[in-house]
């Protein structure tokens, strides 16, 4: 198969995985749940529900409604978000997903510097002493449970530190807010922001030290998963044949490792950093409202406690969307650095 | 087959007529022990429905449907006894092993009655001691022993392997210290899961009661003066049967409906297969969410039933996986060719062939069930505030957190000791069970 051909096939697959994602979320939402609750509150006076249901067409039978709500999503209606003062719930993603987007980026930068280099030192010292620590450290990040470790976290670096009067990393919200009030964004990533648009220096750094702390803390699963992903791809390679060649050659292991066998084990590798995303959006939701960062994730939790139906229901689409496009784009990777899946 | 062994059954069949008494006494008593099973499964379903219909007061409904499922199983394990009662007036040689084991698990479940089971226990076990009188042992035992040796040494084979790993063997240890925690809650508790006193609030560990005869904090108390230590403990019970519970259903969905994708592939096959890719478009934890939300109740047993919606379709994928390979076999084949039925070859050729990466998976589901279900009680979708539930103690502790870490550190370290130990069990049994990666 060509790889144009492999590329259009793998698109084609992806688009009822899409509307299945539209019909889940409609099923979910619009047959278990009750849509014009909604639209509804507690001083709604009960005569006019009749009309409300009319004005929305949850009158229509099921497959009229279902391709309301199909048209609705297509023309960016999705809903209102009754807990966020009655906005449209796409203006409001669009207005908090880039600070997700910034944490779950700086996560990942975190995941992918530790987590590679700490998955070669373990394979590379296979049984050894490094290699069960590593191992530890790894199966300790896959069974954290995310928002105690922000918790504890947050408990050392932040409460502790400052209780003893030493300089400690704070402990949430993304930039200083005593110090810089109220802010513009431009871009709605803060370290582009404030280092193009603003060209303060200061507020720069003071981001990146916010960042840091619930950075680590999300992509500590992240980093778990790529170093025991990293170790069994190496472990493997390193049987090949084509290494115990390059090390018979007279190849210095340095050498043998990171020219030859690195190429090939990362190829897994780059597949689960593409799977991580996911993780790092549902994590991104126990992280955000422990270190009151102000993302999906939070807005996401506050709707659930005020029932906001529309809000979740965005919610979880975008978050579907974000994750098969991030399958979609490791398939077609993958696709490209390993020629035998094309074919098979 | 050793010679002893067909000698045996040359013996039996030439002086099969002294002891065809003996098998018919066997078989009687094996179908006595049906009907009664029968009667026992039958009294106990229709009198907890009975109980249930007539409604019931709080907290008894966790006996009720316990007692109910107990009567199900031994319902069907009398009806299967029944078939080999049948099978062993024919003397099917098939039937013997059969009635040993069924037997064997029939006094088992009856024991975990309790009362009046144990008599019937006993009842059940007189098939087992006939079984075993020299002149019927002779008929089927030589060729049971040969049939049961290899497994034996498989299963001390891996047994030995277990024992060798440490790192197994440490989460074994873990999981059944929380387990029998979690059992043995009501006597090695304190306080009860929501007994308070309001004067103790947010106590450092081991620090004494200000009320006079109360038992002291051993690990502190939390915001609203509950005990932690205790109320660990309780909720031990709680997330232990949520995940548990999770993983068993999912892995019963997710086995049938992979099975028979893979089986009948085909339009079957397809249409599984996209609704599962539907599935694995969402993060766990986010469909939950949605699911529990759809379902309107913020309740443990919601979060159970969207934990089951989200988990089956992986078992799904990888049973499908696995029958795709194995059906083209040749003992399917074989078992094909002499006329076994689809759901025969299935269940008893197939699936118990595939069976490995599931036990794998589901051991380490556990854990991951464990952190999503804590999770969404952290968040907020669990039990009522009050509730002995570990993510949901430190979803309120948090809001303490700068004068009482003891409450988020102890429920948190319970969730991370579990999911680790089920991680460790999971992937050294991954290692263990491999068969190419075991003899090496």
């Amino acid at each position: 198969m060509k790889l144009r051909d492999f590329i259009l096939r793998r698109l084609i697959l992806a688009i009822p995985v899409v509307f299945g994602v539209m019909t889940m979320t409609w099923f979910l939402s619009y047959i278990i749940g009750n849509p014009v609750a909604m639209y509804i509150n507690t001083n709604t006076p009960a005569s006019a529900i009749p009309a409300i249901r009319r004005a929305h067409g949850f009158d229509e039978p099921l497959y009229v409604q279902y391709f309301l709500y199909l048209s609705g999503l297509f023309q960016g209606d999705w809903g209102i978000s009754t807990s966020t003062s009655f906005r449209p719930v796409t203006e409001i993603i669009l207005l908090k997903f880039p600070a997700t987007i910034e944490l779950s980026m700086i996560a990942m930068i975190f995941a992918i510097v530790l987590g590679i280099p700490l998955g070669i030192l373990s394979a590379t010292h296979k049984d050894q002493k490094i290699d069960h620590i590593m191992r530890i450290f790894a199966l300790a990040g896959v069974s954290m449970p995310i928002f105690w470790f922000a918790l504890m976290l947050k408990h050392v670096l932040y409460f502790q530190l400052a209780i003893a009067g030493l300089p400690h990393l704070p402990g949430g919200e993304r930039y200083t807010l005593i110090r810089y009030l109220s802010f513009k964004y431009t871009t709605g990533f803060l370290l582009i922001d404030s280092l193009f648009f603003y060209g303060d220096f200061t507020l720069f750094v003071d981001a990146l030290l916010h960042l840091a702390m619930p950075g680590f803390c999300l992509g500590y699963l992240t980093i778990a998963i790529i170093t025991r992903m990293m170790r069994s791809s190496m472990l493997e390679v390193l049987r090949e044949d084509y290494i115990t060649l390059a090390r018979s050659k007279g190849l210095t292991e340095r050498v043998v490792i990171y020219r030859h066998a690195l190429r090939n084990a990362m190829i897994p590798t780059v597949t689960v950093i593409g799977l991580a995303f996911g993780s790092l959006i549902t994590g991104a939701v126990l992280t955000e409202t422990i270190f009151n960062w102000p993302g999906l994730g939070k807005w996401a939790v506050r709707a659930i406690f005020s029932s906001d139906l529309a809000a979740i229901n965005g919610f979880t689409l975008l978050v579907a969307f974000i994750f098969v496009t991030a399958n979609l784009v490791v398939d077609l990777i993958y696709g490209v650095l390993d020629p035998r899946i094309r074919f098979g | 087959m050793s010679s002893e062994s067909i000698q045996a059954m040359a013996e039996g069949s030439n002086d099969m007529e002294g002891r065809g008494t003996q098998f018919q006494i066997l078989a009687l008593i094996q179908l006595i022990v049906s009907m009664m099973g029968f009667m026992f499964g039958g009294t106990v379903v229709l009198g907890s429905l009975a109980v249930m219909m007539g409604g019931l007061e709080a907290g008894s409904w966790l006996f009720l449907t316990a007692w109910f499922v107990q009567s199900i199983i031994i319902l069907i394990l009398s009806y299967m006894l029944l078939r080999i009662g049948i099978a062993l007036l024919n003397r099917d040689m098939w039937a013997f092993s059969a009635a040993l084991y069924l037997n064997l698990l029939l006094v088992l479940v009856f024991l975990t009655i309790g009362g009046a089971g144990t008599i019937f226990a006993t009842a059940a076990i007189v098939p087992v001691v006939v079984l075993f009188l020299p002149d019927v042992k002779k008929y089927w035992y030589p060729s049971f022993y040969e049939d049961t040796v290899p497994r034996i040494k498989e299963l001390r084979h891996a047994l030995y392997l277990i024992r060798k790993s440490p790192l197994v063997v440490a989460g074994i240890v873990i999981l059944v210290c929380f387990v029998a925690i979690a059992l043995l809650a009501p006597f090695i508790t304190t306080y009860g899961p929501e007994q308070r006193i309001w004067a103790d609030s947010n106590l450092p560990p081991g620090s004494p009661s200000s009320v006079e005869g109360m038992p002291d904090h051993i690990w502190g108390t939390d915001d609203s003066g509950g005990d932690i230590y205790s109320r660990l403990i309780w909720a031990a019970q709680v997330d232990l049967r949520i995940s548990l519970s999770v993983v068993i259903v999912a892995v019963m969905i997710g086995t049938f409906i992979g099975a028979v994708a893979g089986y009948y592939g085909g339009k079957i096959d397809e249409l599984v297969m996209r609704v599962t890719d539907v599935f694995f478009a969402f993060p766990g934890l986010i469909l939950c969410m949605a699911i529990v939300m759809a379902l309107g109740e913020k309740s443990l047993d919601t979060i159970s039933i969207a934990l089951m919606v989200v988990w089956w379709p992986t078992y799904a994928r990888l049973v499908r996986g696995q029958v795709l390979a194995e059906r083209e076999k040749l003992y399917v084949e074989a078992a094909r060719s002499i006329g076994a039925s689809d759901g025969r070859i299935l269940l008893f050729h197939i699936i118990p062939n595939t069976i490995q990466p599931l036990i794998v998976q589901s051991t380490m589901d556990v854990g991951s069930v464990l952190l999503t279900a804590a999770g969404l009680a952290f968040i907020g979708f669990g039990p009522p505030a009050g509730a002995a539930e570990w993510g949901l103690m430190i979803a309120i502790a948090q809001l303490y957190f700068s004068m009482n870490q003891y409450a988020i550190f102890f429920p948190g370290m319970a969730i991370l000791l579990t999911a680790l130990a089920s991680n460790l069990v999971g992937d050294g049994l991954r290692d263990i069970l491999d068969p190419k990666l075991r003899r090496r």
